[in-house]
């Protein structure tokens, strides 16, 4: 089981648009300038001929001026008129005056059912059939296609929205938060740079800084943006992101102090995605501690789900990463959380489930396949975890999926009644950790090694469990998770003391084929 | 009083609509020989009132005065000589000494006079007159159209400025705030030159394109698709426009340039033009017009128009396509072919 945490990017989010609207993120204010005394003069004049003839059509006329001026006190005169003499008057104006909208507002995408998704995706179609210039439109559909895993077409839209909109903030975040995702950092890059407001944007600037640095590339605006994140005429929420970057920034150059400096500064009017940057950091280099307050941001699902977890706080932890994972459903990262502490607290059929939606998003992601396997073999189900197992490169040996796919394929040999052969593999797992210097990982190999070990009955269960333990009993009162695996390993021994039957698992006859390759 | 030409001044007319100088502008009723007109005078002794209210001196209001009077009446003199005959026709102009001094002397035009606006002529309906309004829309594109052949743009076309004659003729009335290609006109330095309430969305954005074109002809067809919204669902485009602009991204408080709200100009578009479609009686009628207004309200001037129009050489913001539809629309519409429900 695996649950990458090594790195992390203030990359743009990629919500629908009314979301992304409401959360402020493509706000670009500035002070509203008062009523001029041309267009004063101009309602004067309307409100002077409604009175002088008092018919629906010039209340109609007064309604339209005095609205696109946002003069209210004259189009509440109109209004009132309207509704109170509706005899004769067009449909639409009375839709107008009441404030009913004809036109619909779009659902979120992420919290509806497949069947209401395809309801949508026609909509949108329909729509974009006879507005094919609508970008934003062309963007709610790429993300559809994405969700369902389709990443040609989600391509093609995409393209489509950045070459109508090439400016448009929520259309040049989304786009580069798609490429980014198919793994194409440099026409990410390309789309944000090409953007009129690519240098002084601090929305676009954090996303140039972010993508760079995620996809291995040097940024060309990190200095342009230091110099806008010190600019005072900006709202600390609309520079959030990018005090976030550069810090990141900082970091990765190994500059600490700066980095929780700008760390702070991003704090002052945070987002969500900023607030998760700063519970990651915290976890790297300290002293970034997050209050209440920040937790409060909306959709602060990520750095809520990881404090859940750190704090062993299991079913809170499960629960935001569910609402992470609603927020971000193409996203792999809330997916490899939620799954990973399902799996954790053995709720599998949870686990399979939300990996099974996200590799539709997420294909061959061997994260993914790895916590899916994990989880169908710890339900027995070892044709389909066999079969997922066989599609992984089992010979990569630099990645964290190196240590956790011998695991997975140890824990399958287990249950297919091999165990000399999954001992082997998890072994493989706990020296691979040891060569990368994460005792965390080879501490839980050796766990679930024991587990495999007490359920199969295995003579050497015993020595395997006080060799688990006693490495597991270093790190328990820092890591709460080694401590909950460790606590279910006490469990099945206790139950095994008591000599209370265990699950016995018939020898299955032959080996499979991803086993194989790895005994081989 | 008497003009010189005979023209008996009977009564005034509180403040006319739009019109050139705006405030610093009367309209009276004349008539002569049994019939009325509409007179329009130039008061230059309010060119201090103006200069005050301008922030400008004295001088230079009085120069705007002169020059926009000048204007429109050299241009109405030319769309007479062209023979124009869906633009407000001006039967004479002149001035006439009503005090002693340079100030005292009253410059006007004298305008054919017409039943009033489209406005009042709705209000005469009991239930959306399909065959008038489509006539009338006729009418004013023939009138734009006329306009841009002589290389105006009108920049002001609103409800109020077009004036219906008779029953069944419709006129587009008010150029002073007009441009002519390759002249300065008074309001060229103006961001909208027109009544701001009416503009279209790139103008109260603050997007101000240098090619006359764009900036100028495409606000005229832009405003042709505006009157065919008001004459169906009683809101003009813009309107209807920001109705569905997040109020944080409103003109009034956008700080960005025009390009990068555009698409969601475009979102809000889309969603007008749905309700706009949805009020329009009769299946092909509705297509007709959808079709017809999701062209000539394109929130982008530079794809405002007939889609054909922008092959070859043709001007981009000719109207004559539209000239053709709405002549055709009303032909069907009188004979009963256009569907009601």
């Amino acid at each position: 089981m695996l649950l990458e945490q090594k790195d992390r990017h203030v990359i743009p989010r990629w919500r629908d648009f009314r979301t992304t609207l409401e959360l402020g993120e493509l706000e670009n204010a500035r002070a509203p300038e008062p009523i001029s005394s041309d267009d004063k003069e101009a309602i004067a004049r309307r409100v002077e001929e409604f009175e002088a003839y008092g018919d629906i059509w010039h209340a109609a006329d007064l309604l339209s001026s005095a609205f696109v001026i946002g003069d209210s006190e004259s189009a509440d005169l109109a209004r009132k008129f309207i509704l109170a003499n509706q005899k004769g008057a067009p449909k639409g104006l009375l839709h107008f005056a009441s404030g009913i909208s004809n036109g619909e507002v779009p659902d979120d995408l992420s919290t509806l059912k497949k069947d209401e998704r395809q309801r949508i995706f026609h909509q949108i179609r329909t729509r974009l059939s006879s507005e094919p210039r609508n970008a934003i439109l062309w963007v709610e559909l790429s993300r559809l296609y994405s969700l369902q895993g389709n990443s040609r077409r989600a391509l093609r839209a995409m393209i489509a929205a950045a070459n109508l909109a090439p400016d448009n903030r929520f259309v040049v975040r989304s786009a580069a938060r798609l490429f980014l995702h198919e793994r194409d950092g440099p026409t990410a890059l390309k789309i944000i740079r090409r953007a009129a407001g690519a240098k002084r944007d601090p929305w676009l600037l954090a996303a140039e800084i972010a993508v760079a640095s995620a996809s291995g590339k040097a940024t060309l605006f990190a200095k342009i943006g230091a110099n806008r994140n010190e600019d005072n005429n900006i709202s600390p929420f609309a520079r959030t992101e990018l005090s976030s970057a550069l810090a990141t920034l900082e970091m990765e150059n190994g500059k600490t102090r700066k980095a929780r400096q700008l760390f702070r500064q991003s704090l002052e009017g945070p987002n969500e995605n900023s607030v998760a940057q700063v519970e990651w950091a915290n976890r790297q280099i300290g002293g970034l501690e997050l209050d209440k307050s920040a937790l409060s941001v909306p959709r602060s699902f990520e750095a809520t789900a990881n404090l859940n977890l750190i704090a062993g706080e299991w079913n809170p932890a499960v629960a935001h990463g569910m609402e992470w994972l609603r927020d971000q459903p193409f996203s792999k990262r809330p997916a490899l959380f939620t799954s990973y502490v399902s799996s954790l607290i053995e709720d599998y059929e949870t686990s399979i489930s939300i990996l099974r939606q996200s590799l539709s998003a997420n294909p061959d992601d061997p994260s993914l396949i790895n916590n899916l396997a994990f989880a169908l073999g710890s339900v027995d189900q070892l044709e389909e975890a066999d079969s997922l197992l066989r599609k992984m490169d089992l010979t990569e040996t630099s990645q964290l999926s190196s240590i956790t796919l011998p695991a997975t394929t140890g824990l399958l040999f287990f249950r297919w009644g091999l165990p000399e052969f999954g001992r082997r593999m998890y072994e493989l797992a706990a020296t691979r950790a040891a060569r990368q210097g994460n005792i965390k990982y080879r501490t839980l190999a050796r766990l679930y090694l024991a587990r495999e070990e007490l359920l199969a009955s295995t003579p050497t269960a015993e020595m395997a469990v006080n060799l688990a333990l006693v490495e597991a009993s270093k790190r328990e009162d820092e890591d709460k998770e080694v401590a909950f695996v460790a606590a279910q390993v006490r469990k099945l021994e206790e139950a095994a003391k008591s000599d209370r039957p265990q699950p016995q698992r018939p020898p299955r006859i032959g080996i499979p084929s991803v086993s194989k390759t790895m005994v081989g | 009083m008497t003009l010189s030409s005979g023209w008996l001044v009977t009564e005034e007319i509180p403040r006319l609509p739009g019109g050139t100088g705006g405030y610093f502008s009367c309209a009276y009723k004349v008539q002569k020989g049994g019939k009325t007109a509409f007179l329009k005078a130039l008061d230059f002794s309010k060119a201090g009132e103006m200069a005050v209210a301008m922030g400008v001196d004295n001088l230079t209001a009085l120069q705007s005065l002169v020059n926009a009077y000048q204007f429109e009446r050299n241009l109405l003199q030319d769309c007479k000589q062209k023979r124009m005959d869906r633009v407000i026709m001006a039967l004479e102009d002149g001035s006439i000494q009503v005090d002693p001094g340079l100030f005292g002397e009253v410059f006007y035009l004298i305008f054919e006079p017409a039943d009033g606006d489209v406005r009042r002529h709705l209000a005469l309906f009991e239930q959306l007159n399909v065959v008038w309004i489509l006539r009338c829309l006729h009418h004013i594109a023939v009138g734009l159209n006329q306009l841009h052949s002589a290389k105006v743009a009108h920049q002001d076309l609103k409800p109020s400025n077009v004036l219906v004659f008779e029953a069944n003729l419709s006129k587009v009335a008010d150029l002073g705030s007009a441009s002519v290609q390759g002249t300065v006109s008074p309001r060229d330095d103006y961001k909208f030159a027109g009544d701001r309430t009416y503009a279209p969305p790139e103008l109260l954005y603050g997007s101000i394109d240098p090619d006359w074109g764009r900036r100028r002809q495409a606000t005229d067809v832009y405003h042709l698709g505006s009157m065919v919204t008001f004459f169906f669902c009683g809101v003009s485009m813009t309107a209807m426009i920001l109705a569905h602009v997040a109020p944080n991204h409103l003109y009034t408080v956008w700080g960005g340039t025009y390009s990068e709200v555009l698409a969601e100009i475009r979102d809000a578009f889309g969603v007008a033009l749905e309700e706009f479609s949805n009020n329009v009686p009769g299946e092909q009628l509705r297509k007709v017009l959808r079709e017809a207004v999701s062209q000539l309200c394109d929130p982008d001037p530079a794809h405002r128009g007939h889609p054909s129009n922008r092959q070859g050489f043709a001007n981009p913001y000719s109207l004559e396509r539209y000239v053709s539809l709405f002549n055709r629309l009303t032909q069907r519409a009188v004979i009963g072919i256009l569907e009601k429900k």
